[in-house]
């Protein structure tokens, strides 16, 4: 929850702010940021470090907004809904989830005790669904590519 | 220094585009940039310029995630269509590193020549094209 946190601080948004204003500030920031822009080198290497950090987090932003997820609502509910659990790795309050589909998911504020008990389920994939899929903030990590 | 024919730029960030297209221009190192913002598109042209003869671009900057196809897409459907390619092109992997796994993973890609990590700056495409 903390990048989330720090990356809505450096942009200066909440969380009910529109992709549309984000891309906005983004276009600001990268602009104010432009490593070309500075001449003295070590000012060039802040620059560069900060766009970095701008790109990043405008990705990230990008990946957890309602936009993105109701564009791909579908695929995530028939995952989340019929997929069983491959794989999954606990770190901070990150809990990351591979699916048997071979799609990956991270889901941001798991609580400790939510993630003990998940462990302890039984059914994982049961128990995340009643308790994590649709009550946490989540962004897909790794989509198995679909060829035409 | 090695000048550059043709560049593609695969990438579905508006913003990124306009500021790397500029950046690229202004090294004049590169005569043509054409600019696609997802794989499909970047395919879809490839195969018909292969059709029809056409020169084929020297070097492919391309970003990893985008709708419609994206990077990995892209390299899939390039791996195809390369037998018809006659000469080498270099593909670069554009990285926002927000998922540090598909750098691994696009290393492991014979084709992919190596990555460079966003924002592109003069210096580093020039770094870039010098070590073609």
């Amino acid at each position: 929850m903390k990048r989330i946190t720090d990356y809505r601080k450096l942009f200066e948004i909440t969380k009910d702010t529109d992709l549309a204003e984000l891309k906005l500030i983004y276009r600001r920031l990268m602009k104010e940021w432009h490593p070309d822009k500075f001449a003295d080198e070590t000012l060039k290497t802040e620059a560069e470090a900060k766009s970095k950090v701008i790109i990043e987090a405008y990705h990230f932003l990008v990946s957890i907004s309602p936009e993105t997820h109701a564009a791909s609502l579908e695929d995530y509910k028939l995952t989340s809904a019929t997929s069983g659990i491959d794989d999954f790795l606990y770190k901070g309050s990150t809990l990351h989830i591979t699916f048997n589909d071979g799609s990956k998911y991270e889901y941001f504020g798991v609580q400790k005790n939510t993630y003990n008990k998940l462990i302890n389920s039984g059914n994982l994939a049961r128990f995340a669904r009643r308790h994590i899929f649709d009550s946490h903030i989540y962004r897909n990590v790794f989509k198995p590519t679909a060829v035409e | 220094m090695k000048t550059i024919d043709s560049l593609y730029l695969i990438d579905d960030d508006d913003i990124f585009q306009f500021l790397a297209q500029r950046t690229i221009e202004e090294t004049k190192i590169v005569s043509q940039i054409k600019i696609f913002s997802n794989g499909k598109e970047a395919i879809d042209f490839l195969d018909k310029a292969i059709a029809n003869l056409e020169p084929m671009p020297e070097v492919i900057l391309l970003d990893l995630s985008m709708p419609i196809m994206d990077g990995w897409g892209f390299l899939e459907n390039f791996l195809l269509l390369k037998p018809k390619i006659g000469k080498k092109i270099y593909i670069y992997i554009l990285s926002s590193s927000i998922n540090p796994s598909d750098i691994e993973r696009a290393q492991a890609i014979n084709d992919v020549t190596d990555y460079v990590v966003k924002p592109i700056t003069k210096d580093k495409f020039i770094a870039l094209i010098k070590n073609l």
